[in-house]
C-alpha cells in the first residue's frame, strides 16, 4: 500500500489541501501537552483524558476553540472507552462528523491521525495488518526489514490509535480480522521466526471504527466483533442555534474558498437550518408533529445546500441569494432519489412553511413550485 | 474553589455567620428530596440538639403533625386544596420520600422529643393562580442564569448534574462544608435571579414572623429548615432593621370566595414524582436517590454494583440479555467516567453512560429510546407506592368521592342496587344532576373503583342506537370499594384530577393507535372531563400523528366527529380541544390516504375510511376548509392512480363528485375507461358507496351504465355480474326501484314501461324451480367439498 504521512512531518506546508488535525492544531496540542506534563494518564497517551476533552470541545479559558459540536457526556464516553480494553465504534447517519471526530480523537490521544484503514469492498488483510517487500523477502527471507507494516501493525507496535473508516463496507471476513487483535491484543505473523512471530500491542493501542447506519449498517456485523466495541451513536446536532452557527460558518468558508464573494444571508441560513431540523426531527419548532423524511437531513447536507445556493445566486442572480435558490437546491443536493420524500417535502411546504411569519418565509413558500 | 473565589471578589458578601454552626438561629438550606441534605440535617439535629425545629411546610397542618408520625409507607404527600365560588378546584402537594430532609428532620425531632413546626404560608393564602402545584419543586433553583454559567464552568449538563456534583456525590462532605457551600451557592443564585415572585416575598415575610414568634417562645438554638433559596433572605429579614423589602401577605379583595378548602395526607408514588415536569419538577430519579440514601445510611457495599444488579434484573425481565462480560464492561466504563468527571463514586449519569457505551450496540435513533435505557430508567425511577398507616384520616380523593356520591345519592350499600340514568329524550329528574351522576360513575369506572359497574345502556362506541341515551349501573358495597378508592388516591386528590391522571397513564400505555386515543377521549367525555390536561392532549395528538394505519385512523376520525359534531349529551360539541384533535386526525388521514400505496382486499373498510374522511369534511367544513385543496388533490391522485383498486378509485371519484369538483362529463369519461367487464362492477361499487344519493338523482350516469352493459357480450356480462350485484346492493329496494324507474323512463325506444318492472313474464313456479335447482346444486357441491370461499 502507499506509504502514509510519517508521524513527524516537519511543519504544515501551506500547500497541503487538507492538513491532518495534528498539524492543523499543532500549537494547541503542544500547549496541552506542556500543561499536562507529568499528570497521570493512560499509558502512551499524549494528553490526559481531561485535556482531550478540552481539545475537542474547546475551553474558552485556555483559548482553545471548539472543534466538534456535541454532547459532552457522549465525548466523555468515547474517551473513556478508548482507555479501556474495548474498541470504539462511532455510528450514525452520514454527515454527522463521525470521521472528523475519530480524527480529532486520534490526533489528541496519539498525536497522529494518519493510521487509517479505509474500509471498502476491496479492503484486504494486507491493507490492514502487513504485507511484504517481495524483493527483500526473496533476498533476506521474512525479516523485520522485509515486512511492510499496515496501520494495525504500526498502531500495535507504537501504542497508537488506529482508525478504521466505514468498517461495515468491508467483507465480514475482513472485519473479523480484528477479533483476536482486539481481544488478545496480539497479531500473529506466522512467516516470521521465533520472537517476531507474535506482535504484542503496546499500551495505548486501540481502534476507532466508524460506520454509517444508512448503507449496510451494523446489523450484519458479527456478534463476536460487536461485543469487542463500545458503540456510540453520533446524533445530528440537537440545538438549533448551534447548528445555525455551524452551517453559517461552514457555508461562508466554502464560498470564500471557492473565491465567491457572497455570504449566505443569516435569514436564509435560518430558513435552511430550520427546514432541515424540522424535517429531521419530525417536529416543528412550535411542537407540531411531522412525518420525518427518509433522506438524511444532516448538517453536512444543509451546508452543501447553502453552498450550492450561494454559487447559484452569485453566478445567475447578480450575487443575490434568494429563498428560491434554497428550494431549487434542496431537491438536487438533499433529496436525491426518493419520490416519497419529495411528496413529504411538498406536504411540509403546504402544512408548515405556509404558516411561518415573515417575508423570507413567504418567498420560500412561493418557491415551492420548483419541487 | 469556584464559589469561594466569586464571593471574595463580589462587592456584596454573604455574612459568614449565616453558616456558622454555633449561631443562635441555625439556617439549614435544602434542596427538597436531597439525600445529602437529609443525612446532614439529621446529624445537625443530633449534634446541636436545637430547642425547636421550624420547617418550610404548610402551617395549616401544624395541629395535625401527629399524623405524620404514624407508620406510613412512603412516599406520601400533604395535599392542600381549595374550591372557590367560581367553581375552580385547585390544589398543591408537599411530597415526602424517606430521603427528604424535611421528613428526616420531622422524624428525628419526634424521636428526640424536640418541638417541631411548619412555618410556611398556608397554600390557599398564597398569591398564585396555578391549578396544581408541587410546593417542593426546584423552580426557584432552575430559573436563574447563574445555573447555566456554573454548569458550563464545571462541565456538567444541567442543574441536576450540578447539584449532584456539588452536594450529593462526595460521601465525605461534612456538615460545615455543606452549610458553607450550599449557602454560598443559593446566595449567588438569588443575587442573579431577577424574577423573585411576589408570592416568594410574601411567604418569606410570613416565615420570618413565625421564626420571631418561635424566638420569643424557645431559647436558642433554633433550627430553621427551608429551601436554600429562602435561607439567606430569611436571615437578612430577621437581622436587619430595614424592612423595606418586607412584604407580608395581604388579603387581596379580588379573590373569589372559597367554598371549601382542606389539607390532608395522601399516598403518593415515585412514578408521579418522576413524571413531574416544568415548574412542578423536582429531583428526578427517586429510585436512584432512595438507593443512595439506603446505602449511605446503612453503610452497605458500594452503590454501583447494587444498582447494576437491579438493572440486569430489569433487563432480564424484559427478555434482554446482558452477559456477565457486558456488565463488567459497563462497570469499567462507568468507573472510568466517574474518574474523568472527578466523581468520588460511580454516579447516576456514569451508570447511564456506562450502559449506553457498553451495552447498546445499535443506532439509538432520533428519540434515543432503547430497551436497555428503559430498564435503567425504570430502576432509577423506582416503583415505590405510598400507603397511609391505618388510623390516618381518609385521603382527599376518598373524601371527595364519598361526598360526591352522597350528594347524588349514589353511595353503594352492602345490598346490590341498580340505578338507571336517562339523559335523552327526557332526563330523569333534572338534567344537571343526571349528567353529574353519569360523569361521576364513569370516572369511578375509569379509576377502577370496585363495586361500581355498568351493566347496560347505550353503546357509545358503535353508536348503533342513539334514540335514547340511558345507562344502568349496579352499585354494591364491599370492602374492596374502600380499598380500591384509597388505592386510587395516588392518582390525585379530587375525582376529576385523578381521572385525568389515570387517563394519562392509560394513554402512555398505548402505542401508535389513533383509535385507542379517540376512545380514551370518549372516556374522558363520558367522565365529564371538559378540559384536557395539556399532557393528555398532546399524548392523544402524538398518538394520532404516529398512527400509520389508515383504517384505524379513519375509525378514530369517526369517533372524533361524533364528539365534535353530533354529541348531544356529553357536552363535547364544538369544543376546542376536540376541534384540534379532529383537524389533526383529518390531516393525518389525508396523509395516510395519499401514501396508501397499492392495496388489495379490505375494500369495504377502505371505502368506509374514505367515507369517514368525506363525512368529517362535510360536517365540519368550517374547521377543515383550509385543507380543501389538499383533500381534492389527494382524491384526484387516488382516482388517477392506475395501480389502485378500481373500487377505491371509484370511491375517490364519488367523493370528488360530492365535493362538486368533478363535472359529469369527466365522470362519464372515467366510466368508459372502466368499461372492462372485470372492473366495472368494482368501480361502480366504490362510486355508489360514496355518492349513493347523488347517483340516484342523475340519470346520465345510469344511462351510460346501461349503454355499457348493452354493449357487453353474454360472456362479458356474466363476468361483470357478481361485482355489479355487489355494487347495487348498497341501494335499498326503494332506491333500486327509483333507479329502474328512471332508466325505464329515459329509454329511447320505449319498449319497456314502468309497469313492466312489477310484472315479470315468469310466474312463481319458475322461481320455485330455480330455487330448488340451486339448492340441489349447492348440496352437490357441498357433498364433494368443493365449495370455495366462506361457504
Amino acid at each position: 500500500m502507499a506509504p502514509r504521512a510519517q508521524k513527524n512531518v516537519p511543519t504544515p506546508s501551506p500547500k497541503l489541501q487538507r492538513p491532518p488535525a495534528e498539524l492543523l492544531y499543532a500549537e494547541e496540542l503542544k500547549f496541552l501537552r506542556d500543561r499536562d506534563a507529568t499528570t497521570p494518564r493512560p499509558a502512551s497517551w499524549q494528553l490526559t483524558p481531561r485535556s482531550v476533552l478540552d481539545f475537542i470541545l474547546g475551553n474558552p479559558e485556555l483559548k482553545i476553540a471548539a472543534k466538534f459540536v456535541g454532547n459532552r457526556s457522549l465525548l466523555e464516553r468515547c474517551i473513556v472507552a478508548l482507555a479501556t480494553n474495548r474498541g470504539l465504534m462511532l455510528i450514525g447517519e452520514p454527515g454527522t462528523a463521525k470521521s472528523y471526530l475519530s480524527e480529532l480523537l486520534a490526533a489528541a490521544i496519539s498525536n497522529d491521525s494518519t493510521l487509517t484503514i479505509q474500509g471498502s469492498a476491496g479492503t484486504t488483510e494486507d491493507a490492514m495488518k502487513y504485507s511484504w517487500n517481495y524483493a527483500l523477502l526473496l533476498a533476506e527471507g521474512p525479516t523485520a526489514r522485509a515486512l511492510v507494516p499496515a496501520p494495525l501493525h504500526r498502531g500495535m507496535q507504537q501504542g497508537q490509535i488506529v482508525r478504521f473508516e466505514e468498517i461495515t463496507r468491508c467483507p465480514l471476513e475482513m472485519q473479523d480480522t480484528l477479533l483476536s487483535i482486539l481481544s488478545d491484543r496480539v497479531m500473529a505473523i506466522p512467516e516470521m521466526e521465533d520472537d517476531g512471530r507474535n506482535l504484542y500491542a503496546q499500551m495505548g493501542f486501540n481502534v476507532i471504527a466508524t460506520a454509517n447506519t444508512r448503507d449496510r449498517g451494523v446489523n450484519e456485523m458479527s456478534a463476536a466483533l460487536k461485543r469487542r466495541f463500545n458503540f456510540e451513536t453520533i446524533p445530528p446536532i440537537d440545538d438549533l442555534r448551534q447548528e445555525l452557527d455551524l452551517v453559517q460558518r461552514q457555508t461562508d468558508r466554502l464560498l470564500a474558498e471557492a473565491n465567491i464573494p457572497v455570504t449566505l444571508p443569516p435569514e436564509l441560513t435560518e430558513i435552511l437550518v430550520t427546514t432541515f431540523h424540522e424535517l429531521r426531527t419530525g417536529k416543528t419548532t412550535d411542537g407540531k408533529a411531522l412525518e420525518p423524511l427518509s433522506t438524511v437531513m444532516s448538517t453536512a447536507e444543509a451546508v452543501s445546500v447553502g453552498y450550492a445556493a450561494g454559487i447559484h445566486g452569485f453566478y445567475y442572480n447578480d450575487g443575490r441569494v434568494t429563498p428560491e435558490h434554497l428550494v431549487q437546491n434542496l431537491l438536487g443536493s438533499a433529496i436525491k432519489d426518493s419520490p416519497e420524500d419529495v411528496k413529504k417535502l411538498q406536504h411540509y411546504f403546504n402544512q408548515v412553511v405556509k404558516d411561518k411569519p415573515g417575508e423570507r418565509w413567504r418567498q420560500y413558500y412561493a418557491a415551492r413550485q420548483y419541487l | 474553589m469556584l464559589l469561594g473565589n466569586t464571593s471574595k471578589t463580589s462587592p456584596m458578601n454573604l455574612d459568614r455567620t449565616l453558616y456558622s454552626l454555633n449561631a443562635d438561629i441555625l439556617f439549614f438550606p435544602v434542596r427538597h428530596h436531597s439525600p445529602a441534605a437529609a443525612r446532614l440535617v439529621q446529624q445537625l439535629i443530633h449534634d446541636r440538639q436545637p430547642t425547636a425545629i421550624l420547617i418550610e411546610g404548610p402551617s395549616d397542618f401544624n395541629d395535625r403533625l401527629a399524623e405524620l408520625f404514624l407508620p406510613h409507607e412512603l412516599p406520601i404527600a400533604i395535599y392542600s386544596y381549595l374550591h372557590t365560588a367560581d367553581n375552580i378546584r385547585r390544589g398543591a402537594f408537599y411530597p415526602f420520600c424517606v430521603y427528604s430532609p424535611e421528613w428526616q428532620a420531622l422524624q428525628t425531632a419526634h424521636a428526640l422529643g424536640i418541638p417541631v413546626q411548619f412555618i410556611d404560608l398556608p397554600w390557599p393564602d398564597r398569591t398564585t393562580d396555578r391549578a396544581l402545584e408541587n410546593c417542593y419543586s426546584d423552580e426557584t433553583f432552575k430559573r436563574s442564569d447563574y445555573i447555566g454559567t456554573l454548569c458550563a464552568k464545571l462541565g456538567v449538563a444541567d442543574f441536576d448534574a450540578l447539584w449532584d456534583t456539588l452536594f450529593e456525590i462526595d460521601p465525605a462532605l461534612t456538615l460545615a462544608q455543606y452549610l458553607e457551600r450550599c449557602h454560598q451557592f443559593c446566595w449567588h443564585l438569588r443575587q442573579s435571579d431577577d424574577d423573585i415572585s411576589r408570592s416568594d416575598l410574601e411567604r418569606e415575610a410570613f416565615m420570618v414572623q413565625q421564626i420571631e414568634r418561635a424566638i420569643e417562645r424557645y431559647p436558642s438554638p433554633i433550627l430553621v429548615i427551608t429551601g436554600g433559596f429562602h435561607s439567606s433572605a430569611l436571615y437578612e429579614l430577621l437581622y436587619t432593621q430595614d424592612r423595606s423589602s418586607f412584604h407580608p401577605p395581604t388579603q387581596s379583595a379580588h379573590q373569589p370566595e372559597t367554598i371549601a378548602s382542606g389539607i390532608a395526607l395522601t399516598p403518593y408514588t415515585y412514578d408521579r414524582l418522576d413524571n413531574l415536569t416544568s415548574y412542578n419538577s423536582g429531583m428526578p430519579n427517586p429510585g436512584f436517590y432512595h438507593a443512595v440514601w439506603q446505602q449511605r445510611t446503612t453503610g452497605d457495599a458500594p452503590l454501583a454494583p447494587i444498582l447494576l444488579q437491579r438493572i440486569a434484573q430489569a433487563l432480564r425481565q424484559q427478555q434482554q440479555i446482558a452477559s456477565t462480560a457486558d456488565l463488567i464492561a459497563v462497570q469499567t466504563l462507568a468507573q472510568g467516567l466517574a474518574d474523568l468527571r472527578g466523581h468520588a463514586e460511580i454516579w447516576r449519569l456514569d451508570l447511564i453512560d456506562g450502559v449506553i457505551g457498553g451495552l447498546v450496540k445499535e443506532d439509538l435513533g432520533q428519540a434515543g429510546n432503547h430497551p436497555f435505557l428503559t430498564a435503567i430508567h425504570q430502576v432509577f425511577r423506582g416503583d415505590d407506592r405510598g400507603q397511609l398507616a391505618p388510623g390516618t384520616p381518609l385521603p382527599p380523593l376518598v373524601q371527595d368521592l364519598h361526598q360526591q356520591l352522597r350528594q347524588l345519592d349514589l353511595f353503594p350499600a352492602p345490598s346490590r342496587r341498580s340505578v338507571d340514568l336517562t339523559l335523552t329524550p327526557r332526563p330523569d329528574a333534572d338534567a344537571a344532576s343526571t349528567r353529574a351522576a353519569f360523569a361521576l360513575l364513569h370516572s369511578l369506572r375509569i379509576l377502577q373503583i370496585q363495586g361500581i359497574q355498568r351493566t347496560g345502556g347505550t353503546d357509545f362506541i358503535t353508536r348503533t342506537d342513539l334514540t335514547e341515551i340511558w345507562e344502568r349501573w349496579q352499585l354494591h358495597w364491599t370492602p374492596s370499594f374502600d380499598s380500591s378508592s384509597i388505592e386510587a388516591a395516588i392518582y390525585g386528590a379530587t375525582v376529576s384530577e385523578a381521572t385525568i391522571a389515570k387517563l394519562q397513564e392509560l394513554a402512555q400505555q398505548i402505542e401508535r393507535q389513533a383509535e385507542q386515543a379517540a376512545l380514551l377521549l370518549l372516556d374522558a367525555a363520558l367522565a365529564g372531563v371538559d378540559r384536557l390536561a395539556d399532557t393528555l392532549s398532546s399524548q392523544l395528538m402524538a398518538l394520532i400523528y404516529q398512527e400509520g394505519n389508515f383504517l384505524s385512523l379513519a375509525r378514530s376520525l369517526h369517533h372524533l366527529l361524533y364528539l365534535y359534531r353530533y354529541d348531544e349529551v356529553l357536552g363535547t360539541r364544538q369544543q376546542e380541544h376536540i376541534a384540534h384533535l379532529l383537524a389533526a386526525a383529518f390531516q393525518r388521514g389525508l396523509w395516510l390516504l395519499d401514501g396508501l400505496g397499492t392495496t388489495s382486499g379490505e375494500e369495504e373498510p377502505l371505502l368506509k375510511g374514505l367515507a369517514n374522511l368525506l363525512e368529517a369534511y362535510e360536517r365540519s367544513e368550517q374547521l377543515l376548509t383550509p385543507y380543501r385543496s389538499q383533500f381534492q388533490q389527494i382524491l384526484e391522485r387516488v382516482s388517477q392512480d392506475p395501480q389502485q383498486m378500481p373500487s377505491l378509485r371509484g370511491g375517490a371519484i364519488g367523493a370528488l363528485w360530492i365535493l362538486g369538483e368533478t363535472p359529469m362529463a369527466q365522470i362519464l369519461a372515467i366510466l368508459r375507461y372502466y368499461a372492462q367487464p372485470e372492473k366495472l362492477g368494482d368501480f361502480l361499487a366504490g362510486l355508489f358507496f360514496m355518492a349513493r344519493e347523488t347517483t340516484q338523482r342523475d340519470s346520465h350516469l345510469v344511462l351510460s351504465i346501461d349503454e355499457l352493459l348493452l354493449s357487453f357480450t353474454d360472456d362479458e356480462f356474466l363476468t361483470a355480474l357478481p361485482a355489479l350485484r355487489l355494487a347495487f346492493s348498497y341501494f335499498t329496494p326503494r332506491e333500486k326501484h327509483n333507479i329502474a324507474t328512471n332508466l325505464v323512463r329515459t329509454t329511447e325506444n320505449g319498449e319497456l314501461s314502468t309497469g313492466d318492472l312489477f310484472h315479470m313474464p315468469w310466474g312463481a313456479d319458475a322461481a320455485i324451480q330455480a330455487i330448488a335447482w340451486e339448492s340441489r346444486l349447492f348440496a352437490l357441491i357441498n357433498q364433494y367439498g368443493i365449495r370455495g370461499g366462506a361457504g
